[in-house]
């Protein structure tokens, strides 16, 4: 039997000022869990440190063999910024790229 | 900068045209790759060409749309009712988009930005709503967008790759690389890639720090100076490399640089490393990233520039294949053409008179050549009646949608050439016309069920070359004319009397009357007796006719009949006395001989016996109260319309003539039964007769 997967709510500001403390709570959960769905619906404010963040969430879970995945629905800012800056789909993101 | 924006906005409508083709197509058969490459490739270059042309918002908008017929391409989407649909109304918000040059009013703006909500609804998740999102933080106000051309630029379109690393503070330092990126788009068409492989772990990472650098392809005629001003505000410790890669001097049928020659100029791969990868029968960017020679993302940032060469290229090779000519100046062109028709026929006069056989020799090479050039130019107005049919497509699907009809729109003969000029002047008219067969023509399905016809009705639109016109026909096989309620409408009009013997096709000539409707409901779409007369009108204007027959309750065909061009026709030139008139030949059957003892046998009636058959004929001295004695045995001139006969009593019949027609001036506007005039070779002018108004004007006293 597969292990349910830990939700993480991402809430608040994702921020250049805030964006540590968002770093910490990702990590945490990757720890604890293989699979990690994480809403982002909560966020307020975001910035490019925020695009970062996730894309490294999402290198460093394929690299310990776990998942990390973002199930919120689209989010048009996200999507735009993401396309603005020619992000490219991770290797194993489906359909929900870019979040 | 205006004419290349022009050249843009015509260039966009056409491709509309055929985004809007397709996704017509697309509707009826989704699994059609072929279309869907075509409309990806549509929208694909009006981004790309907007982008060019200073049009930023429909590049981006496009861009968006592009998206979606992506995710059809690749098979993650279906094309169905819904995405064509919505698909249409965004082709619809570009059309708006550049006739407003991106000006949009606020009811623009909040169309735009919710056909953007529902276009990114289905192009990320299956999910239908789109939730409300948390927002960016803002940022720098964007400077606005300055033309692409600017001084200094030499025009011509170049390729640059531009390779930016923000420096590890920069995100402290305010340097925000999207604001940069955004600006560089104001620039040029540009292809983004971001290099990710350099971001660390999360356990290893510091969000604050940048840790991402890109690779930008950007298609523009500006300078290097140009696309470093959006660099301007980048931070101290920043990585820029622009070189230019292509531009227009090399010729487009000059293959695209080899992958292997990218990453080698891009010094990724030294000349050993290549020359190993050259060896190897695997694609050579494979197998040097499979050796670690080079990362996956370098390969696929050469792959990208590669892709962006070889498009530009290919649209130079198109570019120097078809020339494109603003119609203005081929309106001039055939203008000049009919005069050199005249002046040679004035030569071939003189020489005819002199009798000089050197100078016959020449007026008659100057014949053959001057007939050589006015075919050839009247050809290159040519142009098929299909690039029309498209936006017909669109009107019998919308309005099929508004009446809750079901009806399906048939095409046959686009090929079928045509005067550009006509073919531009006939939109509006047919627009009424299918309008109309819609609207009144096509019964409800449920009706349609209990007539024992297919719920879906049929409008069919044929077109095809006959006796030196262009015939057109819109066939409907809905409820038909009603006979009966047109009489009554036609009698309550005063227009005939209730006991007058009129054919059912005399009767549906009625419906061009202005005001004249006989539709209970008056729609948005017509019913308003406002339309048919309008179409006549457009259609008298062409020199053409327009005719109904219908069936009550199988349907209704219309048919046009149009000249091929308007400017030159083949005439048969006719005089009374000593004026000088030209008869369109399409409408000439025969000319015999009218003697006195014709006349006499008439009983003073004007018909003649023709071979069994009374013919109606109209005196063209008394007509045109032309002065002067009749010779003892004058010639008739049969024509036919639409089967009848009808003849012209002139003195002489010169011959056939090639007419050049001009316009007549506001003062004869209104006089029936000419259509213009022509100079002949003498220098004499000639008035063209409309046979068959003329013919009417006579009927009508």
């Amino acid at each position: 039997m597969t292990e349910a997967a830990h939700k993480l709510d991402l809430k608040g500001d994702a921020t250049l000022q805030t964006i540590e403390g968002m770093k910490r709570e990702i990590l945490a959960a990757l720890e604890k869990a293989p699979r990690v769905e994480a809403s982002i619906d909560g966020v307020k404010e975001f910035d490019l440190t925020f695009v970062q963040l996730l894309l490294s969430a999402q290198k460093t879970a394929a690299a310990k063999g776990k998942t990390f995945e973002v199930v919120s629905l689209p989010n048009i800012y996200l999507v735009r910024m993401a396309e603005e800056l020619g992000i490219p789909r991770p290797e194993g993101v489906g359909d929900n790229w870019p979040w | 900068m205006d004419a290349l924006r022009a050249v843009f906005k015509e260039e966009a409508l056409e491709l509309l045209t055929e985004l809007e083709d397709g996704l017509l197509e697309l509707e009826e058969d989704p699994s059609n790759m072929d279309v869907v490459g075509r409309i990806f490739r549509a929208i694909h270059t009006i981004k790309g060409s907007g982008g060019m042309f200073g049009y930023n918002a429909v590049s981006e908008f496009a861009h968006d749309v592009e998206s979606v017929l992506d995710r059809i391409r690749n098979g993650k989407l279906t094309a169905d009712k819904g995405i064509i649909s919505l698909t249409l109304e965004c082709r619809d918000m570009l059309d708006t988009m550049i006739d407003v040059e991106e000006n949009l009013t606020d009811e623009m703006t909040a169309k735009r930005d919710s056909l953007l909500l529902r276009l990114k609804a289905v192009g990320g998740q299956k999910a239908e709503a789109v939730a409300e999102p948390p927002r960016p933080t803002p940022k720098p106000v964007e400077a606005p967008a300055e033309d692409k051309l600017k001084a200094g630029s030499d025009g011509k379109l170049k390729i640059y790759r531009v390779r930016f690393t923000p420096g590890p503070n920069s995100l402290k330092d305010g340097c925000d690389p999207q604001a940069i990126l955004k600006e560089l788009k104001n620039v040029g068409e540009c292809k983004i890639t971001t290099r990710v492989s350099s971001l660390p772990l999360l356990d290893e990472l510091d969000p604050t720090l940048s840790h991402l650098s890109w690779n930008i392809i950007i298609s523009t005629t500006s300078e290097v100076s140009d696309i470093s001003d959006a660099f301007i505000f980048m931070d101290s410790q920043a990585n820029l490399k622009i070189e230019k890669i292509d531009d227009e001097d090399i010729p487009g049928d000059e293959p695209a640089p080899r992958l292997g020659d990218i990453l080698k100029d891009r010094g990724e791969v030294d000349h050993a490393a290549m020359a190993a990868a050259e060896l190897k029968r695997e694609p050579i960017g494979q197998y040097l990233a499979k050796c670690g020679v080079v990362t996956p993302e370098q390969v696929e940032e050469a792959l990208v520039e590669q892709e962006v060469i070889r498009d530009q290229r290919d649209r130079r090779k198109v570019n120097t294949t078809s020339v494109r000519v603003a119609a203005e100046k081929l309106d001039y062109l055939v203008d000049m053409v009919g005069e050199l028709v005249i002046a040679q026929a004035r030569l071939t006069q003189i020489s005819l008179k002199r009798n000089d056989s050197e100078v016959m020799s020449i007026a008659e090479e100057v014949e053959r050549l001057t007939a050589e050039l006015r075919d050839s130019t009247l050809g290159i107005r040519m142009v098929p009646i299909g690039t029309t049919f498209g936006r017909f497509r669109r009107l019998v699907r919308d309005l099929g949608g508004e009446l809750n009809k079901m009806a399906e729109l048939e095409t046959e003969g686009a090929d079928t050439e045509m005067d550009k000029t006509v073919i531009e002047q006939l939109g509006d008219p047919l627009v009424h016309i299918i309008r109309n067969s819609i609207d009144h023509g096509i019964e409800h399905p449920d009706e349609r069920r209990a007539a024992g016809k297919p719920e879906s009705g049929t409008v069919k639109l044929s077109a095809y070359h006959g006796g030196g016109c262009v015939i057109i026909t819109i066939q409907d096989d809905g409820a038909g004319l009603n006979p009966e309620k047109i009489r009554r409408k036609a009698i309550e009009k005063g227009l005939i009397m209730p006991d007058a013997e009129i054919s059912d096709r005399e009767l549906f000539q009625y419906v061009f009357g202005a005001g004249f409707s006989t539709a209970e409901k008056v729609s948005n779409v017509s019913g308003r007796g406002v339309g048919m007369d309008v179409v006549k009108r457009a259609i008298d204007q062409l020199r053409g006719n327009i005719t109904i027959d219908s069936v009550k309750g199988k349907g209704t065909t219309i048919t046009i009949r149009l000249p091929l061009t308007l400017a030159i026709i083949e005439g048969l030139l006719v005089k009374v006395s000593e004026e000088n008139y030209v008869m369109p030949l399409q409408v000439v059957e025969e000319c015999v001989d009218l003697t006195e003892k014709d006349l006499a046998a008439a009983h003073g009636h004007h018909v003649a016996h023709v071979r069994d058959e009374l013919v109606p004929y109209v005196r063209m001295r008394e007509w045109f109260a032309v002065e002067g004695e009749k010779p003892p045995i004058e010639q008739l001139v049969i024509t036919t319309n639409d089967g009848e006969r009808f003849g012209f009593v002139v003195d002489k019949v010169v011959g056939q003539h090639q007419t050049v027609i001009k316009n007549l001036g506001v003062m004869y506007r209104d006089v029936r039964g000419l259509s213009g005039a022509t100079i002949l070779g003498d220098g004499t002018v000639a008035l063209i007769l409309d046979a068959r108004g003329l013919a009417q004007a006579v009927a009508d006293g």
